[in-house]
């Protein structure tokens, strides 16, 4: 009787230490997490996560390699011929483009405004669904001249997020469509001024009052002197017996597809590097 | 012996998630772990690493929202874990 009463005893203690060692590492990670090593940490972790991602590459390539393999030639041929197409149409519009683009750029020079950043170019590590955040993680970094606070693009003059956390060769890109980030932006071709509350994964919200002159794709661009876009009027919400209706904005692309994407440095900074 | 060799299969994948895997289905290896395993940190290691490196935003309404909540689960888990070990030895 009294060796069981030992032995529980000594299980009762053994399992109030245990929970009370589980306490005190739960306080260091939640100190870690919030506190000032938290960057150095992350950093660490980045640098940790190289050769993972240099894998994953080989592996995707490897698994591309063997499915143009699988594919019959009839197949190719015909997503050969589609792609062509789509090239050549892809091109007659990009050479115009290109042209209002100049014509733009020269007119503002004219008038004593110039660029106000330049583009450099950055591979995504990792992006959402790994990421359980809206956060890109990028291979550029403080060694490359990228700074906290710089924004970052996709192809097209798309403004995805910015540039929240800075290592030495890699950097964490807060997305727009994170929750809890507002952006005061520019609707559709009347630039109705509002603000865009992020839902995530490249998706935006944004409440209008009714009536209001916006179509589904419309552009929603941010109010800037370079042609900046935020994404696309996807959806249009408008509840019966409510003054207001409700903007679903979305990315044009796939935000956890992106491979590249471009860290804007202010001229003078990228002139100094 | 068997949870030993469950506990450092589930590690590698946890590994291996941090920085590949989408992040449910990390979440979900780290739950089962949890779960089966009796004191299994490995899930908040990989939970805490996991906003260490992409750092967090808001889950639930709440800043560090997944580390804050695998840490409740744990926790709830391991006092009925030893509760019914407890009982079950009395009996």
């Amino acid at each position: 009787m009294m060796i069981t009463s030992f032995r529980h005893d000594k299980i009762k203690r053994d399992r109030r230490r245990k929970i009370f060692t589980t306490l005190l590492a739960l306080s260091v990670i939640m100190f870690l997490a919030r506190g000032p090593l938290s960057t150095r940490l992350g950093g660490v972790l980045a640098f940790l996560g190289r050769p993972f991602w240099a894998i994953e590459d080989i592996v995707l390539a490897g698994v591309d390699a063997v499915l143009v393999q699988v594919k019959t030639k009839s197949s190719l041929e015909e997503e050969n011929t589609h792609l062509r197409e789509l090239l050549d149409s892809v091109a007659l519009s990009a050479h115009t483009r290109n042209a209002i683009e100049d014509e733009n750029a020269a007119l503002k020079a004219k008038l004593g405004r110039n660029p106000e950043y330049s583009l450099t170019v950055a591979r995504v590590l990792s992006s959402p669904p790994v990421s359980p955040y809206d956060t890109l993680l990028i291979d550029a970094g403080t060694d490359h001249g990228v700074a906290l606070g710089m924004d970052v693009f996709s192809d097209g003059d798309w403004k995805i997020g910015q540039v929240t956390h800075v290592w030495g060769r890699s950097s964490l890109v807060t997305l727009y469509s994170a929750p809890d980030i507002e952006l005061s932006v520019a609707v559709g071709s009347s630039s109705i001024p509002a603000v865009a509350h992020g839902i995530g994964g490249g998706n935006f919200r944004i409440i209008l009052p009714k009536g209001v002159d916006v179509r589904e794709n419309d552009l929603v661009s941010i109010p800037a002197l370079a042609p900046e876009y935020l994404a696309k009027v996807k959806a249009i919400e408008k509840p019966a017996g409510s003054s207001l209706e409700a903007l679903f904005l979305q990315l044009p692309f796939n935000v956890s597809q992106l491979k590249w994407v471009y860290v804007a440095y202010p001229v003078s900074d990228k002139k100094a590097n | 012996m068997e949870h030993l060799r469950l506990r450092i299969i589930l590690g590698i994948v946890l590994l291996i998630g941090l920085f590949i895997l989408p992040f449910w289905v990390s979440a979900i290896v780290a739950l089962i772990g949890l779960i089966v395993i009796p004191y299994y940190w490995e899930a908040l290691i990989f939970l805490a690493f996991a906003d260490l490196l992409y750092h967090g935003g808001v889950t639930l309404m709440i800043r560090y929202g997944f580390p804050l909540l695998a840490a409740l689960g744990f926790l709830v888990l391991e006092v009925v874990r030893g509760y019914l070990r407890e009982n079950s030895h009395i009996g």
